[in-house]
C-alpha cells in the first residue's frame, strides 16, 4: 500500500527532531533504543500501579484478585523494561519483593498467626537476592530474555554463549525474532509500509471521535470516505464502498441499535436519512445532483 | 441421562433453524478463511455481537460453523496464491501451491475438502465416544483445582509461545487484570476504579476480542503489500475426482494427522498452527519418498488439512471442560458461550445442565464437516474468486462491522473506546512478540479464575495453602497441578542450567 507524499509526512518532519531528542534520552536510561514496545510496557506498568493502588479501596474479598494480577503486571513490566540492567536490578527487585513479602507475612503472622508462607518466602527471597545476587541476576536475566521451549529440542541451550555486555540490544532483538519466527502460539509479520497501520489507527480514532460527536450512523460513511481517499481508490468503487457502508449503518440503525444515530458526548442526533426523505420530497433529486456534481468535480479517480 | 441428552441433541440439531445456521456458519467460515488476512478468530469476533438477539443454541452453532468452515477455507488461499488464509493452513502451502502451479489446483482443493471432512468426522466421533469419560473427569475436579487448571493453561501458553517467558506471563496477567475492572461478578461486589457508571459492568471482553482480532489485524493488513492473486490459476473440474480418490488412498496419513491435530489441539495455545506443521513433518518423516515433499506431493496436503480440522475437536476439550481456549478461535467461542450466559465447565457436562447443548455442538461439527465436503467439492472451480478480493475493500468494511457490532453489544460507548485501545495494544503486542493468545486467555478466564479462587479461599479461610498442602486440606490434585505449573514455567530454565553445569 505505497503512498506518495502526504500531509502526514510534513507533520512527521516537524516532530522528528523532538522525537529524536526524546529517543536519545530514553536510550541513555533504558540501555537500548526506545521503541513502541517500551511505550506498551510503560502503559502496562502505569495501569498496573494505578490498579494496585486503586484496589486498596475495595473490600477485602474484592481486592485479592486485582492486587495479585496488578502486582504481577508491575513486576513483569519492570523486569522487561530493565532487561539491560537485570544483573544489578534483578537482585534489587528480588530483595525489595522479599522485604515486602516479609512485611505483609510478618504483620499477618503477628496479628492472626497466618501469613507464614509469605514470611518464609519473603525471607528466602531476601536471603537469595543478597547472598547469591550474581546467580539471581543471571537467572532473572535468563527468565526475561531467553526463549524457552517445551515442544522440540532445546535450541536455547545449544546456542553458543556470548558475553552479555557485548550483545547489543538490536542483536538480541533480532535473535529473539529469529527464535520466535517459527513460534507456535504466536506469529510475527513484516510491515511493508509503516504508514498503513498508523493511518488506519488514526482513522479508527477519528471514527470513534465522530461516533462520540455526531453518532455512528454518519460517522461510518465519513470514515470509509476518508479511507478511500487515503488509498486513492478509483472513484466509482470508492463511492460504491462508501454508500455500501452507509447502507449497513442505516440497517443497523433501523433494525439493531437506534442509539448509533446519536452522539454520546454531544447528545446531538442529526436527522436520519428516513427523516430527510420524509421531510423533503426533493431529497432524492438533491442526492442525485450531489452525486453527479461530485463526479464532475473529481472527474475520475479521487485525488 | 447422558443418552437422553444425546438423543435430545439430535432432535435439536435436526430442526430447520439450527441446520440453517450451521450451513450459513460454514459458508461464512469458508469465505472468511479464504480471504487473505482474515481468519477464524476475526470472523467469529465480528459475528459474535450479531448473535446477541439469537437464541443461544443457534448462536453457538453459527459460531461453530464459522470455526469449522474457516479451517477448510484457509487452504484456498494457501493453494491458489501461496498465502495461507489462516495460519493453520501454512503447511498446506508447501505442496498445495506447487500442485496449483502444475495445473492441479482442483485436485489440491478437493484433497483439502475431503481430508478436512474425514478428519473432522473422525475426531468428533472419537470425542463423542470419549465424552462419558470426559464428563466423569470434569465433574470430579473441584473448585481449587479448576483455578489451578486455569493457571496451568496460562503457564502452558507461555511455554508454548517459546519467546521470553516474562513476556508471555505479562500478557496473561494483563489479560486477567482487564477483567478486574467493574463489578466483581463472581462475588457481586462493586469494584470501579473511576466514578463512572459506564464502567460499572467492566470492560466487555467481546469488545476486547474484536479489538485484538479485528482492528489489530486490519492495522497489520494495512501495512502489508499484496494479498490478492496476481495471476490466473486454472481450476479444472476433472481434478476433483483425483483429489477424492487420492485422499481415500492414504487412510493412514489421514488417521495419523487427525490424531496429531486432536492431541495438539487439546494443548492450550498450541492449536492448528502447530499441529499442521507437526503432521506435515510426520508425513515427510514416514514417507518413502521424502524428497518429493515441497514440490507438489499430495500426501503433504492431506497431512496438513487432516490435522488442522482434527484440531477443532481437540481444542474443544479444554474449552468446554474448563473454559480454557486451545486457540484464539476457541477463545472467541468461549466468549460466545459466556455472552449467551453459558458457563464453560462442569455445567456443560451436567445432564441436568447444558450437556444437551454440548452434544448438539459436537453433532453440529459432525454435520458441518459434511457441509464442508459438499460445498467444498461443488464450489472448487469458483473458490478462486475469493483470493481476488482486494484487501483495500476488506479493511474498511471489517472496521465498520467491528464498530457497529461492538456498539450493538450493550449500547455502551466505552465499548467503542475499548475496541480502539485494545486494537492498538494488540497490534503492538503481536509486533513485539507478546502472546496475544495468552492475553485473550486471561481476558476470557478472568471471571472463571477469580470465582474459583474466591471459593477456594473461602474453603481454606483465606489461606493459599489449600493449593499446596494436601495434608491439611486433602487436595492432592491441587498439589500436583501446582507442581505442574511451577515445572512448566521454571522447568526449562532448570534443565538449561543443569545442561550447562554438566557441560562445564
Amino acid at each position: 500500500m505505497d503512498q506518495d507524499h502526504t500531509p502526514l509526512d510534513g507533520l512527521r518532519h516537524r516532530i522528528e527532531p523532538i522525537l529524536t531528542r526524546l529517543v536519545d534520552g530514553g536510550e541513555r536510561i533504558l540501555g537500548e533504543r526506545p521503541t513502541m514496545e517500551h511505550v506498551l510496557l510503560t502503559l502496562f506498568l502505569v495501569v498496573g500501579v494505578y490498579m494496585y493502588w486503586g484496589a486498596s479501596e475495595f473490600s477485602a474479598p474484592a481486592q485479592t484478585f486485582p492486587r495479585l494480577m496488578s502486582g504481577a503486571t508491575i513486576i513483569f513490566s519492570l523486569l522487561l523494561l530493565a532487561r539491560n540492567y537485570l544483573q544489578t536490578a534483578g537482585p534489587v527487585l528480588g530483595a525489595a519483593l522479599g522485604v515486602y513479602f516479609t512485611y505483609i507475612g510478618g504483620t499477618a503472622f503477628l496479628e492472626t498467626g497466618d501469613g507464614l508462607l509469605y514470611l518464609l518466602s519473603g525471607l528466602a527471597l531476601v536471603f537469595a537476592s543478597v547472598v547469591f545476587r550474581e546467580r539471581v541476576g543471571a537467572a532473572i536475566e535468563s527468565f526475561v530474555a531467553e526463549p524457552v521451549q517445551m515442544m522440540g529440542g532445546d535450541d536455547a541451550s545449544q546456542r553458543p554463549e556470548t558475553d552479555d555486555d557485548e550483545t547489543s540490544a538490536e542483536q538480541r532483538e533480532t535473535d529473539e525474532q529469529d527464535d520466535e519466527g517459527d513460534s507456535t502460539a504466536m506469529y510475527v509479520y513484516e510491515i511493508d509500509d509503516p504508514r498503513g497501520p498508523v493511518v488506519t489507527g488514526a482513522l479508527c480514532t477519528v471514527y470513534m471521535l465522530l461516533t462520540f460527536t455526531i453518532g455512528m450512523l454518519y460517522a461510518t460513511p465519513i470514515f470509509v470516505g476518508l479511507w478511500v481517499l487515503w488509498i486513492k481508490m478509483e472513484m466509482v468503487r470508492a463511492v460504491t464502498l462508501t454508500v455500501l457502508s452507509f447502507v449497513i449503518a442505516i440497517l443497523f440503525y433501523e433494525f439493531v441499535e437506534p442509539e448509533i444515530g446519536t452522539g454520546w458526548l454531544t447528545g446531538w442526533q442529526p436527522p436520519t436519512p428516513t427523516e430527510l426523505l420524509t421531510h423533503s420530497p426533493h431529497t432524492m433529486d438533491v442526492l442525485v445532483l450531489g452525486y453527479t456534481t461530485d463526479a464532475m468535480v473529481w472527474g475520475g479517480p479521487l485525488l | 441421562m447422558t443418552l437422553e441428552s444425546f438423543v435430545g441433541a439430535i432432535d435439536t440439531l435436526l430442526t430447520f433453524e439450527i441446520m440453517l445456521w450451521l450451513v450459513i456458519g460454514v459458508l461464512i467460515g469458508i469465505i472468511v478463511g479464504g480471504l487473505p488476512g482474515l481468519g477464524p478468530p476475526l470472523g467469529m469476533a465480528i459475528i459474535l455481537p450479531l448473535t446477541l438477539p439469537m437464541e443461544s443454541t443457534s448462536a453457538i452453532i453459527l459460531l461453530i460453523g464459522v470455526y469449522s468452515g474457516s479451517m477448510y477455507g484457509g487452504s484456498i488461499a494457501a493453494v491458489l496464491i501461496n498465502t495461507p488464509g489462516v495460519s493453520s493452513s501454512a503447511a498446506t502451502m508447501f505442496d498445495g501451491y506447487p500442485m496449483s502451479k502444475q495445473g492441479r489446483a482442483a485436485t489440491a482443493l478437493a484433497i483439502s475438502a475431503t481430508a478436512s471432512a474425514i478428519a473432522g468426522v473422525f475426531t468428533i466421533t472419537a470425542l463423542i465416544l470419549f465424552s462419558p469419560a470426559l464428563v466423569e473427569m470434569v465433574l470430579a475436579v473441584g473448585t481449587p483445582e479448576r483455578f489451578l487448571v486455569a493457571i496451568l493453561g496460562l503457564a502452558m501458553i507461555t511455554v508454548v509461545t517459546r519467546g521470553s517467558a516474562a513476556k508471555g506471563l505479562l500478557a496473561g496477567v494483563a489479560g486477567l487484570l482487564v477483567t478486574t475492572v467493574g463489578a466483581a461478578q463472581p462475588i457481586s461486589v462493586d469494584r470501579r476504579y473511576a466514578e463512572t457508571l459506564y464502567l460499572y459492568d467492566g470492560i466487555d471482553f467481546v469488545a476486547v476480542l474484536i479489538g485484538l482480532f479485528a482492528i489489530a489485524e486490519m492495522m497489520k493488513l494495512a501495512g502489508q503489500k499484496g494479498g490478492i492473486a496476481e495471476g490466473n490459476v486454472t481450476i479444472n473440474r476433472e481434478g476433483i475426482t483425483n483429489g477424492i480418490v487420492s485422499t481415500f488412498k492414504h487412510p493412514i496419513t489421514v488417521f495419523k494427522s487427525a490424531n496429531i491435530g486432536m492431541i495438539i489441539g487439546a494443548i492450550p495455545g498450541a492449536g492448528a498452527t502447530v499441529s499442521n506443521f507437526v503432521a506435515y513433518s510426520e508425513a515427510v518423516r514416514s514417507s518413502k519418498d521424502p524428497e518429493s515433499f515441497g514440490s507438489g506431493n499430495e500426501v503433504g496436503v492431506i497431512a496438513s488439512e487432516s490435522s488442522n480440522n482434527g484440531t477443532v475437536a481437540g481444542s474443544l476439550v479444554p474449552a468446554i471442560s474448563f473454559g480454557i481456549p486451545g486457540s484464539s478461535s476457541t477463545a472467541v467461542l468461549i466468549g460466545g458461550l459466556l455472552m449467551h450466559r453459558l458457563q464453560p465447565g462442569p455445567s456443560m457436562f451436567d445432564p441436568s445442565g447444558e450437556l444437551q447443548l454440548t452434544y448438539t455442538l459436537l453433532l453440529a461439527l459432525l454435520v458441518g464437516n459434511a457441509v464442508i465436503l459438499i460445498v467444498g467439492l461443488s464450489m472448487v472451480t469458483r473458490l478462486g474468486y475469493l483470493t481476488k478480493i482486494d484487501t483495500n475493500y476488506i479493511i474498511p468494511m471489517v472496521v465498520v462491522l467491528s464498530f457497529l457490532g461492538t456498539f450493538a453489544l450493550r449500547g455502551n460507548p466505552i465499548d467503542v473506546l475499548t475496541v480502539i485501545v485494545f486494537g492498538i495494544i494488540g497490534f503492538y503486542m503481536v509486533r513485539y512478540n507478546y502472546s496475544v493468545i495468552a492475553f485473550v486467555l486471561g481476558v476470557v478466564l478472568g471471571d472463571i479464575a477469580e470465582g474459583n479462587l474466591y471459593t477456594a479461599l473461602q474453603l481454606s479461610d483465606g489461606s493459599f495453602m489449600i493449593f499446596i498442602n494436601p495434608f491439611e486440606y486433602g487436595r492432592w490434585l491441587s498439589l500436583l497441578l501446582s507442581v505442574m505449573v511451577v515445572l512448566l514455567i521454571f522447568g526449562p530454565y532448570v534443565k538449561q542450567w543443569w545442561v550447562k553445569r554438566q557441560t562445564a
